[in-house]
């Protein structure tokens, strides 16, 4: 049983699913997926963000109700996915995953940012910063990866990287990542049932032909379960 | 963050939370930390050095572990002694202290914090130290501000000692305008980094523009080059 942890479920609030239905459907394709826990990461602060937070609060809300009325077997909890920008200062506490302190951070992947410094003064304001799909940063080097994680982010790849269905990121590195030790966490980063649906099994059953058990235990089940304790707690 | 060792981006793996002078006092390294805190007292018998400016000629010769063991064995003494971080570009203080740069400097500059809220204290370390605050583009601008002037001249009433961590010499001018709000400068060099030509190019840039150098200090000394056994170790000389 996995959990998904940065997902675009949320329907009608960024580039991802475009009513309630196609959130349900991409919900039943979860499950297919065996996912018992979904974290909802709209986009906040980024170009395709179309709505205001309160928005995300009641379109939750609505799904949540529209999950039970259905009878699937799932746990939702309202996260988000924050693009860094440094003009800006939210309020990182209503964004963060539930009422836990991990807070799922993109950056841009064109213009170059000191992601080791924001991850340090965003952890020492007292939150987890989880870098997402870090992979997809091309001018980070593998040290800037250990340094990243060193000061105290979790790191997370994205499953289409490892399933080579990401053009923007080279073939290798992710499987390189992982065997180097340095992934905490991969999620789906789903947005669609198409080209970017939830495939967390998929990748779970490729990834067993390359790493062994134990690491993947520790991504796929472990550390996520860590995260879920935080929130429920 | 390209892989590439550029003279300009020093890199560093080390904590800089884990001051040696607090957590091993007894090592020769401190030893000679006390040294130069002796030197120091020496170059200011009359007590007219107050605000002190560290800088070096290039990035990681050591001036925030220096400067941030300096201050502790100055507030163990006794002194009352604040730390700021006037490395606007590249700030490091608040990893000493293990805090967000936050309610820094340039935010209280630019009139978005109070004085109280700017001035940190540290219990574990036990004195006081300034951020630098949001990061600026403007920052010859912050530098050279008479806002910045006045606190400087306001934290001069209060304390015993104003230590400033200044960026490097030959990178930046910064290091220059800060030297007109200081009593004096001194200049770290850290053994086998810089090349001497830019070592002695940094010394007078800095003469030149009539700034004070108190001493220079050596860092990153390894003693096993020369005749006293093993270490990692700080000594102090005189300029002039």
């Amino acid at each position: 049983m996995f959990v998904d942890l940065h997902t675009h479920i949320l329907f009608n609030v960024d580039d991802g699913s475009k009513d309630i239905e196609q959130s349900l459907a991409m919900i039943e394709e979860e499950i297919k997926q065996d996912v018992h826990h979904i974290i909802l990461t709209p986009h906040v602060q980024s170009r395709v963000t179309k709505v205001d937070r309160s928005v995300h609060v009641e379109r939750f809300n609505e799904l949540v109700e529209a999950v039970k009325s259905k009878g699937l077997k799932v746990d939702l909890t309202l996260g988000a996915e924050v693009l860094y920008r440094s003009h800006l200062t939210p309020d990182y506490d209503t964004l963060t995953f539930g009422k836990s302190k991990y807070l799922l951070l993109e950056f841009s992947t064109r213009e170059e940012q000191p992601i080791e410094e924001i991850v340090y003064d965003i952890s020492r304001m007292g939150f987890i910063p989880i870098v997402a799909h870090i992979e997809r940063y091309d001018y980070l080097s593998f040290n800037d990866y250990i340094q990243i994680k060193n000061t105290g982010a979790l790191i997370q790849v994205n499953t289409t990287s490892f399933l080579g269905l990401d053009k923007q990121v080279k073939p290798k590195l992710p499987l390189k990542m992982i065997k180097e030790g340095l992934v905490d966490l991969i999620s789906s980063d789903t947005h669609n049932l198409d080209v970017r649906k939830p495939n967390l099994k998929i990748c779970y059953d490729f990834l067993a032909k390359h790493v062994s058990e134990d690491v993947l235990t520790k991504i796929f089940i472990e550390n996520p379960n860590h995260i879920l304790r935080a929130i429920s707690a | 963050m390209s892989k590439k060792k550029n003279i300009f981006n020093g890199e560093r793996n080390e904590r800089y939370d884990y001051l040696v002078t607090k957590e091993q006092p007894l090592s020769y390294t401190s030893e000679s930390f006390q040294k130069v805190i002796i030197n120091l007292d020496y170059a200011n018998i009359d007590g007219k050095i107050k605000v002190v400016q560290f800088t070096s000629t290039l990035a990681s010769e050591g001036k925030s572990t220096f400067v941030s063991n300096l201050s502790y064995l100055l507030g163990q003494k006794n002194k009352k002694v604040i730390l700021l971080d006037l490395d606007l570009r590249k700030p490091k203080m608040q990893r000493v202290f293990n805090v967000p740069n936050k309610n820094g400097l340039t935010d209280y500059l630019s009139g978005k914090i109070s004085y109280a809220d700017l001035i940190q204290h540290s219990e574990s370390f036990g004195f006081d130290f300034i951020v630098a605050g949001e990061k600026t583009t403007a920052v010859v601008n912050v530098l050279e501000s008479l806002k910045l002037k006045e606190l400087i001249d306001k934290l001069r009433e209060v304390y015993d000692y104003v230590l400033l961590d200044t960026p490097p010499v030959i990178a930046v001018s910064d290091a220059l305008y800060v030297a007109k709000n200081a009593d004096g400068v001194i200049f770290i060099v850290s053994q086998g980094n810089a090349k001497k030509a830019l070592v002695k190019e940094a010394i007078e840039t800095l003469k030149s523009n009539h700034v004070h150098i108190i001493g220079t200090v050596l860092t990153q000394v390894n003693l096993k080059s020369g005749a006293y056994g093993y270490g990692y170790d700080y000594s102090y000389n005189y300029e002039e």
